[in-house]
């Protein structure tokens, strides 16, 4: 039996999807807004802290005006290489373009680095704990690849034992 | 005797142990994050009619606003369980987790259904009698339908029945909408009226010279 781990709640679980570069459309970096070109992929990816589950939120990666119907983000002005429409961890990714797991969070406008997730900080002696398919990534987290069908955990704080599999829906 | 019993204790905490470490992991289900923000999750493939995604979200939006904020997930795949896809087809204990992974502060009535039947968790003590009376669907139409007959009969059980004459419909939800929009409407219409009146009173007097250089129309109907 799988075990439950509850949502986080209260201030450094509610994030914001998009950082004033996105807001603006604006390039980061080598990623540009572009209107939807190309084939994309999904990959996957759950953060944990402090043994609670870190929401991340649908719309990363779409400039406003959102077009959002309940939970899910729709469409916007355009959107980067990498974007959530829904907010599962579920990511789309330009098949065409080498990501980074840094790359996701320079687009959501979140710190990422072994000392830093999002909002939450450890120390170097307990740093942020990076898998990729159920392996662990010990170099640093940000230069993790994003491809089609990985499947990735980032936690600090309590361990939770990471899934190494994710039965990803067809892409849309 | 004694030094067995000390080694096959140690034996089951080491099983109990490896038996802890390789628990796979849960909470990359999709429904436990969308049902973070809205009552229904809907399956990915295929669809859910519009026309029952409008009456589910109705009935639980309903429910909610009579005191019983259930939350339903619809699950027709294992893509719709994400990392937990093991949990396919045993919907009572998929039920059982989903309510412990969204509940906060308090138990969260949660129906899960699935294509052989329906779970619940946190719906009192005849749910699960009354879930298990619903034959399994066999569509995911037909587990949109069956969710909303457990969520009307969940409801009522818990002593909060919903009307069932607009079932589908959701008239009722409508007439609640429909009230505030009336009380904020109330005085702009007033103020029409008392402005309609004070220009037929004003049709009684001599007219203005002013008046008549912005009301031509007034006064040719006035001559007709």
């Amino acid at each position: 039996m799988p075990v439950p781990v509850p949502a986080g709640h209260g201030a450094g679980f509610q994030l914001a999807p998009r950082s004033t570069a996105v807001g603006h459309a604006s390039a980061i970096g080598r990623l540009r807004c572009a209107p939807r070109l190309g084939a994309r992929v999904l990959a996957h990816v759950e953060l944990f802290a402090a043994g609670r589950v870190v929401p991340i939120p649908p719309g990363i990666g779409v400039a406003p005006p959102l077009v959002r119907r309940g939970a899910y983000v729709s469409g916007g002005r355009c959107s980067y290489p990498i974007r959530t429409t829904e907010p599962t961890g579920l990511l789309e990714l330009d098949s065409d373009v080498h990501l980074s797991l840094g790359d996701l969070f320079a687009i959501w406008g979140q710190p990422l680095s072994r000392t830093r997730l999002a909002a939450f900080r450890t120390t170097a002696r307990a740093p942020v704990r990076a898998y990729l398919d159920g392996r662990r990534w010990r170099r640093d987290p940000r230069t993790m690849p994003l491809s089609a069908g990985a499947v990735v955990v980032l936690e600090v704080g309590r361990y939770l034992p990471p899934h190494a599999r994710y039965s990803f829906p067809r892409a849309q | 005797m004694r030094a067995a019993t000390t080694a096959l204790a140690l034996c089951l905490v080491a099983a109990l142990s490896a038996a802890s470490a390789s628990r796979a992991l849960a909470d990359a289900d999709p429904p436990s994050d969308v049902l973070l923000l809205q009552n229904v999750y809907y399956p990915y493939h295929p669809k859910v009619s519009p026309q029952l995604q409008a009456q589910l979200d109705d009935i639980t939006a309903r429910a909610r606003r009579a005191g019983f904020p259930i939350k339903v997930a619809l699950v027709a795949s294992r893509s719709d369980l994400g990392a937990v896809g093991q949990l396919f087809g045993h919907v009572a204990s998929y039920a059982s987790l989903l309510q412990r992974e969204i509940a906060y502060l308090r138990p969260q009535p949660t129906l899960a259904v699935m294509p052989n039947g329906y779970g619940t968790d946190a719906t009192g003590p005849q749910g699960p009698t009354i879930v298990n009376r619903l034959p399994p669907p066999r569509t995911v139409d037909g587990m949109a339908r069956g969710a909303i007959t457990a969520v009307e009969q969940l409801a009522a059980a818990n002593g909060h029945p919903l009307k069932t004459n607009d079932l589908g419909g959701g008239r009722s939800a409508h007439h609640r909408t429909s009230s505030p929009a009336l009380f904020l409407f109330a005085p702009v219409l007033l103020l029409v009226l008392a402005v309609a009146a004070r220009s037929l009173l004003r049709r009684g007097r001599p007219t203005q010279p002013a008046q008549d250089a912005a009301g031509s129309c007034d006064r040719s109907d006035d001559g007709g």
